[in-house]
């Protein structure tokens, strides 16, 4: 294919104010107009001449990558000197078969001239940095109303929304409506937010270029003050909620993908009134768990009650015989926690299960119950009904232990450290990468309560004045880790007497175990331990 | 000690005051707003839309429904009954949806309590009711067959000073005689005799003192007259001597602060009224002493009026020869609801039950 134009095209070419370059599948000009000759002059380069090779005369213009990608390059920003910037937009030359002929350069100018060149950088930084910059909200959108850009203070902004659903979708329905009317009048529409928990004034200006609709700008402003308080309040109402025990699905951190399905089932799970059952390893926040699904259904308003199998027998007992009765005017309103369900005797369990099926349909209380024992391995054992166990599967929901969502474990330690601040009076903003590093590969026996147990401890023996949190100031309780190193009685090294106890009970059951060549019957016996207790310890202290 | 978490419930004509207590200590009070309580057909009929609304505030608000133990409402509008702590029971609850004896706000206070009492399994009260009837029977003779004096008082807020008082004093309230003068809006003076109200001024039916917009005790004759005078029509006497009546008919002012400024700018007639107001009250303290034969523990003084040393003062200068003078300004219901129920879940006293006689009869909860 010729390149070479005859000279009408060249005519047009020298009229236009873009400069243009067009080279062949070697590199070598084969055609340039007047401004792309003055504008590689301004460079000490040689100038342009037709067959010179680009990279001899005018290497910038990097014209030869585009030979070699066949891909068009669409206006990019480029450097022809320390104070020259202009607009290049760079097209592969191709036939009919997709060969490559060659390629074209269209260099674009500012509009006043030359010195448009030297200052397009400096305003272009320039309004970078004001854009980034500004406390101005504000958010620029394409032609489809999509967004192109938003700067700093608009993230903060919708950040700010995030925390408040009620102004979140004010907002956003205002937004939307804002800039659909920009579009459909091509005019610069202004509209109050009123009656939000976040009031303020919505701006949208159009964006036209020679009248075509090419996208907007909104601008928002918002009661800075006013946000701020609301901000604070919605902090003050999560501490409440912490010291009422009062829990809701947006409180459980779910980054991980298992947490955010454990969180997404509890939330279908609130809807509903099957018997949820809980399982998952003990400190991974079933009992939270279970009020969240109270607090998000239908029942948020009636009692949430909790009754430990394990601890309070003779609850349970009352409890079963009361909803195994006819008189329904005894059963409770609201929802039951029953907690630890393998520590139901095998009669219980029965009652259980025939109150599950018989009945349960038609109650006007909900049942969730919880396991932090594997249910398979005490079935297995005789330990747990199977018909209650296969009944149950239906509906069961796992909280992954610690070690099965470790990127939960930063935004955990964040925000437990925030908590604890207040409480400790410590001033830590931050977590160095080593000691986070360390939190989320530890592999704790308690989840959650260890994990929130070595931050508090840790906030309340540093320096009040560090602002960040070391490898160094982590205070672990737990001294050891590896279940094959030879236990020993712990050191009293200035811990709580209740991990003492733990540490101290988890010593003498290994080595019970070992001494009666692992027979959990004999071994339960000689500790004064019931068979099933001894599982649970044994799942506890990870001795299986 | 063991805490007891109680919420308090006292509906208004547009809202409804709830506070939560944990023991004695006030962690919590709003005024939920109930804008459309206008719209409704009758007062029962906003139960449901009350309940929700103050069960949706509390749980945004992030407090643990499940952690209550009890929940007090305001009495309402009853059968004349004893004071006390009374639970919320089926009867009780008729009456209220009723309201035979009258629509009023105060209605609601057991209908909420007990709705939201139910679905979290604990108990609901009322607290001396607006309808306390302690008086004996020799206060109920009027001197005209045709019309027996009867028990209005602002029972809760008397009751809650009177047992104030004897904590003071060292003693229980139930062994104590008072008299106790609640200046407020309207002004009741009641005479305690060993914790019972005996006698009492109707403060709503023009007995007793004038206030800041009620005529008091009048000569009948000349009220007669009035009446039939041809200048009024009934509805119009009625309104006149409850809301156009007393200081304001004077001086066209409701506030005694008003007439204070008054009379130190030396207007003689501010100062006419307002001696004849300390004047009236403490002739009506002075007419409850001898219903309690002398025998007085202590005289008190509360209400909002109260707050003025002024008028305290006033009727101090009158009354300190017959016995101690104690002041408790304001009242504090929600308080006073908190300590009743409160009294009931410790165990000191027993919860009453609310029946058909009128004789008491008590009921086996007792916290």
């Amino acid at each position: 294919m010729d390149l070479s134009y005859q000279s009408t095209e060249q005519s047009i070419f020298h009229e236009l104010k873009e400069a243009v370059i067009l080279i062949d599948k070697q590199g070598r000009i084969v055609y340039y107009n007047q401004q792309a000759s003055t504008l590689a002059k301004g460079q000490n380069n040689p100038g342009l001449a037709r067959d010179a090779h680009i990279l001899d005369v005018f290497p910038k213009s990097e014209l030869m990558r585009v030979l070699q990608t066949k891909k068009a390059e669409i206006r990019k920003l480029f450097r022809l000197s320390e104070h020259i910037s202009v607009l290049v937009s760079r097209f592969p030359l191709l036939n009919k078969d997709g060969e490559v002929l060659g390629a074209a350069a269209i260099i674009q100018q500012g509009s006043d001239g030359e010195d448009d060149w030297r200052v397009g950088e400096y305003i272009q930084q320039g309004m970078q940095a004001v854009l980034q910059n500004t406390s101005q909200a504000f958010v620029i959108l394409d032609e489809h109303r999509l967004v192109i850009m938003q700067n700093p203070a608009y993230e903060k902004f919708l950040l700010l929304l995030k925390n408040n659903s009620s102004a979140e979708a004010d907002w956003k329905e205002q937004l939307e409506n804002v800039s659909k009317k920009t579009m459909q009048t091509r005019r610069t529409v202004e509209q109050k937010v009123e009656g939000s928990p976040i009031e303020g004034n919505i701006r949208c200006i159009p964006n036209l270029i020679d009248g075509i609709w090419k996208g907007c700008i909104l601008f928002v402003d918002y009661d800075m003050e006013q946000a701020e308080l609301i901000k604070q309040l919605e902090q003050s109402r999560r501490i409440i909620r912490a010291l009422e025990a009062q829990s809701r699905f947006d409180d459980f951190t779910a980054e991980s993908s298992r947490m955010r399905m454990a969180v997404q089932q509890g939330k279908i799970a609130a809807d509903m009134d099957y018997i949820v059952f809980l399982r998952g390893p003990a400190g991974t926040g079933k009992k939270m768990f279970a009020n969240a699904i109270h607090n998000e259904g239908k029942r948020k308003y009636q009692a949430f009650s909790v009754i430990d199998c394990l601890q309070e027998k003779e609850k349970i007992t009352a409890f079963l015989e009361m909803l195994n009765s006819e008189d329904t005017s005894r059963h409770p309103q609201g929802t039951v926690y029953l907690k630890s369900i393998t520590d139901l005797s095998i009669e219980q369990q029965k009652k259980l299960y025939r109150i599950c099926t018989n009945h349960y349909d038609t109650a006007g209380y909900r049942l969730v119950v919880s396991s932090s024992v594997n249910v398979e391995t005490a079935m297995m054992e005789g330990l747990f009904l199977q018909d209650l166990y296969y009944y149950l599967l239906q509906t069961s929901i796992h909280l992954p232990a610690l070690r099965e969502r470790k990127e939960d474990v930063p935004l955990l330690v964040h925000e437990w450290i925030q908590i604890g601040n207040k409480e400790h009076s410590s001033c830590v903003s931050s977590v160095d990468q080593a000691a986070l590093e360390t939190l989320q590969n530890f592999p704790y026996q308690h989840n959650f309560k260890e994990l929130q147990a070595v931050i508090n401890y840790s906030l309340a023996k540093l320096n009040r004045e560090k602002t960040t949190l070391c490898e160094a100031d982590l205070a672990f309780a737990t001294s050891t880790i590896d279940s094959n190193q030879k236990a020993s009685i712990p050191h009293n090294e200035d811990k709580p007497l209740s991990e003492l106890v733990e540490e101290y009970e988890k010593v003498i059951i290994e080595r019970t175990l070992k001494e009666l060549d692992g027979n959990k019957t004999l071994t339960a016996k000689k500790l004064g331990l019931s068979v099933r207790n001894l599982y649970y310890k044994l799942e506890k202290y990870h001795l299986n | 000690m063991r805490k007891h978490r109680i919420l308090v419930i006292n509906p208004k004509s547009d809202s409804t005051v709830i506070a939560l207590y944990e023991n004695e200590v006030p962690i919590f009070e709003q005024t939920v707003m109930q804008e459309d309580a206008a719209d409704y057909h009758s007062i029962s009929a906003q139960v449901p839309a009350r309940t929700k609304k103050v069960l949706d505030f509390l749980l945004s608000e992030g407090f643990n429904l499940s952690r209550l133990d009890a929940i007090a409402g305001r009495g309402g509008l009853l059968k004349p009954i004893e004071g006390g702590t009374y639970i919320v029971d089926k009867e009780m609850l008729a009456d209220l949806k009723a309201g035979e004896r009258g629509e009023h706000p105060s209605n609601l206070g057991g209908l909420i309590a007990a709705e939201m009492a139910n679905g979290l399994n604990i108990p609901a009260f009322i607290v001396d009711p607006v309808v306390v009837d302690e008086l004996e029977d020799i206060a109920r003779i009027s001197g005209y067959p045709l019309i027996s004096r009867k028990s209005v008082f602002h029972a809760l807020n008397h009751k809650a000073c009177g047992r104030r008082a004897a904590m003071e004093l060292g003693k229980r309230y139930e062994n104590c005689n008072f008299i106790v003068a609640h200046l407020g809006d309207g002004i009741t003076i009641g005479a305690h005799k060993q914790g019972k109200v005996i006698d009492v001024n109707n403060g709503l039916n023009g007995e007793g003192p004038f206030s800041p917009e009620r005529a008091g005790s009048l000569p009948h004759g000349d009220l007669v007259d009035l009446c039939y005078s041809g200048k009024y029509s009934y509805k119009e006497m009625k309104e006149q001597l409850l809301y156009h009546a007393g200081i304001y008919s004077y001086l066209q002012k409701k506030d005694i602060r008003q007439l204070e400024a008054g009379i130190k700018e030396g207007s003689q007639q501010d100062k006419l009224i307002y001696d004849a107001l300390a004047y009236q009250i403490a002739k009506e303290i002075g007419g409850a002493s001898t219903v309690l034969a002398g025998r007085i523990d202590a005289i008190i003084l509360t209400g909002n009026m109260a707050y003025s040393m002024m008028l305290v003062d006033e009727i101090v200068e009158r009354t300190k020869w017959i016995a101690d003078v104690f002041t408790y300004p304001g009242e504090n219901d929600m308080q006073s609801l908190a300590y009743g129920c409160l009294r009931v879940l410790r165990g000191e006293e027993r919860a009453k039950e609310y029946n058909i006689k009128l004789e008491v009869q008590e009921s086996e909860y007792s916290g």
